[in-house]
């Protein structure tokens, strides 16, 4: 009855138990506490220039592929974002924009892993963007864009939330103004 | 016991969308986010796919899922269908190189929704060391096993 055999699976099954009601508790206590974002994104410029993609990827192969250059400006604190619960932030700022063909375009111009509370404030000046700003039409002529920082929280254990900040004004890309080097 | 573990699962899985509502990472490309061993907790509602949203999707012809996070997003007019590109938080570069590895990919240029399998909802750190290391290594299932099966002869 009380052997040892017993006795331990009894510890083990209750500590098992206990151990995953913590984490539930954990996961769901990161979704009530609050927290004080805020962040914003400015572009202090855009040039459009033409250029070649990548000779590998067939699609794009053609050399009058209209890349936009923005230089951005970030100012955000999320360093209340960071408690028990947070492993890492990854930030990113996006463009919005819509064409004729496709009505919602959102493309990340730049990111950031963000794994210490200390790290979380950001005053970035003089930001080109990481990733290639092209549109799936290949043009910018006529398309205006807005760019916001948005946030993914990603927790130690539970649920993965979002956040972002309010839309920037709206920029208009200007005509080519040369070609990528 | 095992048939009700399997019910639960199923339904599971018709409740969240998702054919397998849990994976398991196992590559390095969404660290530190997620680490080799991690259990990810899907599911695949029918709305539109959100930037930096994290996604598990299937390249036609490849068997392993891919899981990693949307970075640029065109939506079509018609309802359900986006152009999506993707990128593993700890790569250089977007997946466009994963997605024309096979020549019966050589055009594709974005991830679509039919491809993705799951959404990202919720992680479960380190519990799923146990799959890797059973298919890593499957001796140690075979021992797991033949232990389990040798008490349950001992004792019952």
């Amino acid at each position: 009855m009380n052997s040892l055999q017993n006795r331990a699976n009894a510890v083990l099954a209750f500590s098992i138990s206990a151990v995953f009601c913590l984490l539930g508790a954990i996961a769901l206590s990161a979704l009530v506490i609050p927290g004080s974002p805020s962040g914003s994104v400015a572009l202090s410029s855009i040039k459009v220039v033409t250029g070649q993609y990548d000779k590998n990827w067939i699609n794009y192969r053609t050399r009058n592929n209209e890349f936009a250059n923005t230089v951005m400006q970030i100012d955000a604190d999320l360093s209340s974002l960071f408690h028990w619960n947070t492993k890492q932030l990854f930030v990113y700022a996006v463009a919005e924009y819509s064409t004729p063909s496709h009505p919602k375009n959102q493309i990340v111009l730049w990111d950031s892993i963000i794994t210490r509370k200390a790290r979380a404030k950001l005053s970035k000046k003089g930001l080109s963007n990481k990733y290639s700003l092209i549109d799936v039409n290949k043009k910018w002529t006529n398309i205006n864009a807005n760019v916001s920082l948005h946030w993914n929280i990603v927790p130690y254990v539970g649920y993965m939330t979002y956040g972002h900040s309010q839309a920037s004004e709206s920029y208009k890309f200007p005509l080519p103004s040369g070609t990528q080097s | 016991m095992l048939f009700g573990v399997f019910m639960t699962y199923k339904a599971w899985g018709l409740y969240t969308n998702c054919e397998s509502p849990l994976v398991v990472v196992l590559s390095e490309s969404m660290e530190p986010a997620f680490a080799r061993g991690d259990i990810l907790f899907l599911s695949n509602p029918k709305k539109p796919i959100e930037i930096g949203e994290i996604c598990v999707f299937k390249i036609p012809g490849r068997d392993i899922p891919i899981v990693h996070r949307v970075i640029d997003r065109h939506d079509t007019p018609k309802e359900g269908k986006q152009l999506l590109l993707t990128k593993g938080d700890n790569n250089a570069m977007d997946d466009r190189v994963l997605y024309q590895e096979l020549h019966i990919n050589r055009d594709k240029m974005w991830v679509e929704p039919k491809d993705v399998v799951g959404r990202v909802q919720g992680f479960l750190p380190y519990l799923g060391m146990f799959t890797i290391l059973m298919t890593d290594y499957p001796m140690l299932k075979y021992a797991l096993l033949s232990g389990v099966a040798l008490v349950a002869f001992l004792y019952e």
